[in-house]
């Protein structure tokens, strides 16, 4: 029994010392907040005349469509990449993971240096692209370009995890009750892995919210936010930048919590009908 | 109703090789086995989920090796029954269907006869996660019949289940099949519960089938050493142990043998072998005792049954095991 509250005693302590490491973590975001809350707060007359610029409403604008955009394309292409990758058994797969992974290790210089090379005017996807009349350098489909690439091992990684915790079994018996691959596919996997898919979709496009130099190697123009907070801070100053950086969090912070809360009144398989 | 011929799929070094079987319409048959023996890769081949590199597979009359899972019109259960987790009961036993093309209205009136004939009625609008394992199988079963399957995959279907919640769902399922007359191809466990209700029992060992009999006649016969050994049968002893020759191993069924005090009288022409006692066991009238016997110098287990109304042996004392020589059969390999 003393035994037992002994390393009760102890788990607790492990416990407090855990707490304590991710209050410091969660203080540290805050801290970041507050300052820069504090220095907004100082130059109200710059963040007035920031609310009313349209450069910053257009930039907003720009991200989050293009971001939008591109998990649209990432959610279309990826999903059945993500299905395929879980229940493959292939030989290939350890290096197609390598590959999906890829962007998280690369700088992100060198992901928008490979954006350019494929998208550019004479790029093997930018020419044929461009000859349908998708021109990427400095345009928007440029940035969505940028967006996708960089979001992919985000989306996949968690699809790919939904569909592995789908049974196959549940897929066998809908195969024998009639429905064919496709079916099972749309009707069985998506539905209970469409949690985890849509947890990678918002982080794909939080990534893609915050990119800024893959972006920036192929399109500078139009400007998205991590484009225009760079040029205010290298042209303007801190006290303008620092405006437009409080609506920027202010914009992604509620669309954020819009799309997480649509993800948790997704299903959950240990609720009630 | 199946007929499987020259089946050949390799699945990493494991190959499944059935030459020949031939399940009957209505056909009550069990697929037993130690674990890897290829039991649930058999009934896969059947459904179409899994396709051999060679061979026949003819359902009802017709050649089916072609034909994709959802035109086999063949019922599948598992254990774990796979219902879907995120449709109420009632649209798991529609799903079938619907996707057979039945209209809505009609499939869910479909979907609720089947339920009121399992008497699963009250269970319609729950979701699977809140039903117990009983509850869960019938739905199971349900589900796999609604559409009209002839024949039923139960993939050790009952293994979730305790004992008497086990046994009341044998004989539900025993009561469906008398009334709709489907087939049933079962991989099981539990030759000794579900051995009696069969019609023939298929031993399965590394990927062949090396026994098709009748419970009775498998257990109390079996064919070669392979089948014996999958089916875990007790008193496979050395040959020679019974007066035989050195080296084959023979099966004597437990029900032939009966254990004695050593000083009994013999019956005229039986075989005696003392042993020591290991373990009793009370099953019913009798008591299942289990000796340890001696051949040159290494113990053998020897199992038989002593008569109720007489004292029970007891662990450790000398004991006497006697039955007839015909009772003895050299196995081959």
């Amino acid at each position: 029994m003393a035994d037992g509250v002994a390393i009760k005693k102890g788990a607790l302590t492990g416990l407090l010392l855990l707490d304590i490491g991710g209050g410091l973590l969660v203080g540290l975001i805050l801290l970041a907040l507050a300052t820069l809350a504090a220095r907004a707060i100082e130059r109200p007359d710059v963040l007035v005349s920031t609310i009313g610029d349209s450069t910053v409403w257009n930039a907003i604008l720009t991200t989050f469509a293009a971001a939008f955009l591109a998990v649209i394309l990432l959610a279309l292409l990826g999903t059945p990449l993500a299905y395929l990758m879980a229940r493959s058994r292939n030989r290939a797969l350890p290096l197609v993971e390598a590959l999906v992974d890829l962007p998280l290790v690369l700088p992100h210089t060198i992901a928008g240096l490979l954006v350019y090379l494929v998208f550019m005017r004479y790029g093997p996807l930018g020419q044929p692209l461009g000859a349908l009349g998708f021109s990427f350098e400095d345009a928007f489909f440029g940035i969505v370009a940028a967006m996708l690439f960089v979001g992919i091992p985000y989306y996949v990684d968690a699809a790919r995890d939904g569909f592995a915790k789908v049974p196959i079994e549940l897929e066998e018996v809908a195969r024998t009750l009639g429905a064919g691959p496709q079916a099972a596919f749309l009707r069985i996997a998506l539905p209970l892995a469409a949690r985890e898919c849509l947890s990678g979709a918002i982080t794909a496009w939080g990534r893609a919210v915050g990119e800024f130099a893959a972006v920036v190697m192929i399109a500078y123009y139009p400007l998205v936010v991590s484009t225009l907070v760079y040029t205010r801070f290298t042209q303007y100053g801190l006290a303008d930048t620092v405006a437009v950086a409080i609506i920027l969090l202010v914009a992604c912070g509620g669309v954020l919590v819009l799309l997480r809360r649509a993800a948790t009144r997704l299903w959950r398989p240990d609720a009630p009908a | 109703m199946l007929r499987l011929e020259g089946i050949l799929l390799r699945k990493g070094r494991f190959i499944l090789e059935i030459d020949q079987l031939h399940i009957r319409e209505g056909e009550l048959c069990l697929i037993v086995g130690p674990s890897g023996a290829g039991k649930s890769l058999l009934l896969r081949v059947v459904a179409g989920l899994v396709r051999p590199e060679s061979g026949s597979i003819a359902l009802r009359g017709v050649d089916s090796g072609a034909l994709p899972p959802e035109a086999r019109r063949v019922g599948l259960v598992f254990q774990h029954y796979s219902l879907f987790p995120h449709l109420s009961v009632l649209e798991n036993v529609a799903f079938g269907l619907k996707m057979r093309g039945t209209p809505g209205d009609d499939a869910r009136l479909g979907a609720e006869s089947m339920l009121e004939r399992l008497g699963c009625t009250h269970l319609a609008d729950r979701r699977p996660v809140t039903l117990s394992g009983g509850e869960q199988q019938r739905v199971a079963i349900a589900r796999a019949l609604v559409t009209g399957a002839d024949l039923l995959l139960l993939d050790e279907p009952f293994a979730a289940l305790d004992p008497a919640t086990r046994a009341g769902c044998r004989l539900e399922l025993a009561e469906l099949r008398r009334s709709l007359g489907f087939t049933v191809l079962e991989v099981t466990h539990a030759l000794d519960e579900a051995g009696a209700h069969a019609d023939r029992i298929l031993v399965l060992d590394d990927g062949r089938i090396v026994a098709d009999d009748p419970y009775v006649e498998l257990v109390e016969r079996p064919p070669n050493l392979r089948a014996a050994r999958a089916l875990g049968l007790e008193n496979l002893l050395p040959w020679d142990l019974t007066g035989g020759e050195a080296g084959p191993v023979c099966h004597v069924p437990p029900s032939s043998v009966t254990i004695t005090a050593p000083n009994d009288p013999m019956s005229p022409g039986d075989l005696g072998i003392p042993g020591i006692v290991e373990t009793v066991e009370k099953l019913g009238p009798a008591f299942r005792v289990r000796l340890l016997v001696d051949h040159h110098g290494e113990p053998v287990r020897l199992t038989g049954f002593a008569k109720s109304g007489e004292q029970a042996p007891s662990p450790g004392s000398v004991a006497m095991a006697r039955f007839h020589p015909d009772s003895v059969r050299p196995l081959p390999d």
